[in-house]
């Protein structure tokens, strides 16, 4: 049992003068219900179609989750998963104000391998939520299944999920995963993106995201890729494989100009903490003070190389291999040939022309899931980690469905702990769990809200915010 | 001469608070120190960092990508990396309106 359970969720609540909204809770979906749809969508004999394609899916070396939803003294939190009227009468006691649901069984449904089954499932999955959340609308809210192995594969599901379905969040694919072309049975699979020398133009998937006022989140696992392909060992696998599966995402989109050009959109990165981005942010800059096209051609260029002055001190500190004549037959060496190579200025797609650009490119648009238990999410409200000077978009998740939550109603008081431990401000910690998880949206579709128990705290927010222009 | 033109209400920027104003073009930070106002080059002559975005100590600012630091009242580069002064502005104020002076 969590040590939290003296200290619920609710007496948390009570503290706050804000709502609380959960990022990401887990539907737990139940199979039978799941088949229901499928056998609508795709025909009867579909499950058994998709059940074959999975035996021969990728990386299925890999070992994945296992006894992974709560059992025994928290079974309570299992149903909770499953039965969304169940989950809004416990609202209460774990202390939440609202929610959003995740996919469970569409989080490796996005990359089923057969392109006729893939959206099918997806598409069955989001019927089923639509139908499972309609009657708890106002304070639970599902999130859609939007498969992205093409661009009109996805903005068909999202205009159906929104338009069709009524669905506002969605979850999307946010790579391309697939065999190497003729490298036969057993080989890795290679991962692609959707943002960055993707084989198709996405854009207008982006524009289509703009257009229905939906803020595209992603919840890869990276588990099966490269560096988490235990057999053996689904832990050593599970371990940081969030971070690795944002990180690769967020690159892309920066990198790949998305956030240039569609400054419109946020983008969520779920369940992977806020210590890789942070990470990445500092790692960018590093990059663009040695990157950027000026220091290139100042300090880097081949052909500004002092040959005379390499001769000369060859010639005093050399010996008889590393010698004065053969430094003047071949001064550039093996990482500096002189030739310019194509897409010579790297930072062009994304359009950062100084630091500061970080800033809506990078910073403002990205919002990181982040669990209760995660003490390094104090990171992300650390101004001076941040070399934009920043706070970052911590978003709170509780993960309530799947096992490494123990007991709902201590989520937000684990989250709190970080304030008893002065990791957290009561200002950081209102940003955690209302402010940013409101704004992810509310940047996007500022009715976002309208309708659910926090529409009057939703609609204040977003008339009391400004640029955040003033610094002490 | 220098024209002065309007950069914020004196009431908006607290004692140790900066602001970043746009005022034709130029990216100018508007400080407090203990009451009196004073108006920096809002960019590091280091990285191109927005200064307004560092830390506010001792009179100085800290720009927040390498932490160098520049003197408020001068615009001196008072540690490293940086080594080139920012420029600064004049400051008045009028009305209760912070004017900067260019």
């Amino acid at each position: 049992m969590s040590g939290f359970a003296s200290f619920p969720g609710s007496d948390v609540r009570a503290k706050l003068d804000h709502p609380v909204i959960d990022c990401d809770a887990h539907v737990v979906e139940m199979p039978m219900a799941i088949e229901d749809f499928f056998k609508q969508v795709a025909g009867n004999d579909a499950p058994e179609r998709l059940a074959k394609a999975r035996r021969q899916q990728y990386n299925q070396q890999s070992k994945f989750l296992w006894w992974g939803v709560p059992s025994g003294p928290n079974t309570k939190d299992r149903a909770m998963s499953m039965l969304p009227n169940f989950f809004k009468s416990r609202m209460g006691e774990i202390g939440f104000d609202f929610a959003h649901f995740y996919s469970t069984a569409g989080i490796p449904g996005l990359y089923i391998q057969d392109d006729e089954l893939r959206p099918a499932y997806c598409r069955a999955l989001n019927m089923l939520y639509a139908e499972m959340y309609k009657d708890a609308a106002d304070c639970l809210r599902p999130v859609a299944l939007i498969p992205t192995f093409s661009p009109q594969e996805a903005i068909n599901e999202l205009e159906f999920a929104v338009k069709e379905l009524g669905h506002k969040a969605i979850m999307i694919g946010t790579e391309i995963i697939r065999p190497v072309p003729g490298a036969g049975e057993g080989a890795p699979y290679k991962t692609g993106s959707i943002a960055i020398d993707a084989p198709y133009d996405y854009d207008p998937f982006w524009q289509a995201c703009v257009d229905l006022k939906v803020a595209p989140v992603g919840h890869t696992a990276a588990i099966g890729n490269a560096y988490r392909n235990s057999p053996s060992n689904y832990v050593f696998n599970h371990l940081g494989g969030f971070g690795v599966g944002a990180e690769y995402f967020a690159r892309s989109l920066f990198l790949g100009g998305v956030t240039r050009r569609f400054p419109q959109l946020s983008f969520g990165f779920l369940e992977g903490g806020a210590a890789w981005a942070l990470n990445l942010l500092n790692d960018i800059v590093e990059h663009w003070e040695k990157r950027n096209v000026e220091h290139l051609e100042r300090n880097l260029d081949p052909a500004k190389v002092d040959v005379p002055l390499l001769v000369e001190l060859f010639d005093k500190f050399g010996n008889g291999r590393l010698t004065s004549e053969r430094i003047r037959t071949m001064p550039f060496g093996p990482l500096s040939r002189p030739e310019r190579p194509a897409n010579f200025n790297e930072f062009e797609a994304c359009g950062m022309t100084e630091i500061d650009d970080l800033g809506d490119l990078f910073v403002k648009p990205f919002y990181f899931g982040c669990e209760a238990d995660d003490r390094m999410t104090s990171v992300a409200f650390n101004r001076r980690l941040n070399p934009l000077g920043m706070k970052m978009n911590a978003v709170f998740g509780s993960d309530i469905g799947h096992w490494d939550v123990m007991d709902a109603r201590s989520i937000l008081s684990e989250a709190w702990s970080l304030v008893d431990a002065q990791l957290l401000s009561l200002d950081d910690f209102r940003d955690f769990t209302f402010v940013n998880p409101a704004m992810l949206h509310l940047t996007v579709n500022p009715d976002y809200f309208v309708g659910t128990s926090v529409e009057a705290e939703a609609a204040k927010l977003l008339a009391k915010r400004k640029p955040k222009s003033k610094a002490a | 001469m220098s024209t002065f033109h309007p950069a914020i209400a004196e009431v908006e920027l607290m004692d140790g608070e900066v602001a970043r104003v746009l005022i034709a073009d130029k990216k100018i930070g508007i400080y407090n120190l203990g009451g009196s106002f004073y108006a920096l080059d809002d960019t590091c002559t280091h990285m191109k960092a927005r200064l307004s975005n560092g830390y506010i100590e001792d009179g100085f600012i800290a720009c927040p990508v390498h932490f160098g630091k520049f003197d408020i009242r001068t615009g001196k580069a008072a540690s490293a990396p940086c080594t080139i002064d920012v420029a600064t502005y004049p400051v008045k104020v009028e009305d209760g309106q912070v004017l900067v002076g260019f």
